[in-house]
């Protein structure tokens, strides 16, 4: 069982790391890159730095207000 | 209510702090949602990496659950489900 905790453990910071290396490259080091090298390539255009965070963040907030008002309808059910 | 009151004046003076910057003309303006934003996401990251590493550094204690095996067993032949003394031992054994 130690295995498969230690398993997800190794995936959830690797996730955590390639995800904060890509967002740190496209934010902070590639405004200063000429137009014309080819690493631009691999990254989206700089508006959607701001977008997909955002919308991942309003996506999240809306979930967790829908979970705890599901949960809150759930025990005023049964209390009643 | 003085904990979340904390949280909003920091909240306020962070953003403060921001605006001012901004407007004094020391950072670009082009900058104004990206920086915070990424210390959002920075943030979120190390959390997500400080679950992980506590994940794979959790202690299993192997030998304490064969003892605590061993105890349970003990306890439950003898048919005396005796709750105190359960604890009793649980705690000898943990000290």
């Amino acid at each position: 069982m130690e295995l498969a905790d230690r398993a997800i453990g190794l995936l959830l910071s690797v996730i955590s790391l390639s995800i904060f290396t890509y967002y740190t490259f496209w934010v902070i080091i590639l405004p200063f890159v000429e137009t014309d090298h080819f690493v631009h390539k691999y990254f989206l255009p700089q508006e959607y730095a701001i977008l997909i965070p955002v919308v991942i963040g309003v996506a999240l907030v809306c979930f967790l207000m829908m979970f705890i008002g599901y949960v809150m309808l759930r025990s005023k059910r049964k209390n009643a | 209510m003085k904990h979340i009151v904390k949280i909003l004046t920091l909240l306020v003076t962070l953003s403060a702090l921001w605006v001012g910057l901004l407007q004094a003309s020391i950072i670009p303006k082009s900058y104004t949602w990206l920086l915070p934003l990424y210390f959002i996401v920075s943030l979120g990251c190390y959390g997500l990496l400080m679950v992980g590493v506590g994940l794979m550094q959790f202690p299993t204690c192997p030998q304490e659950a064969i003892l605590l095996q061993q105890v349970c067993t003990k306890f439950h032949s003898l048919t005396i489900v005796d709750h105190d003394s359960c604890f009793v031992v649980l705690d000898i054994l943990l000290l």
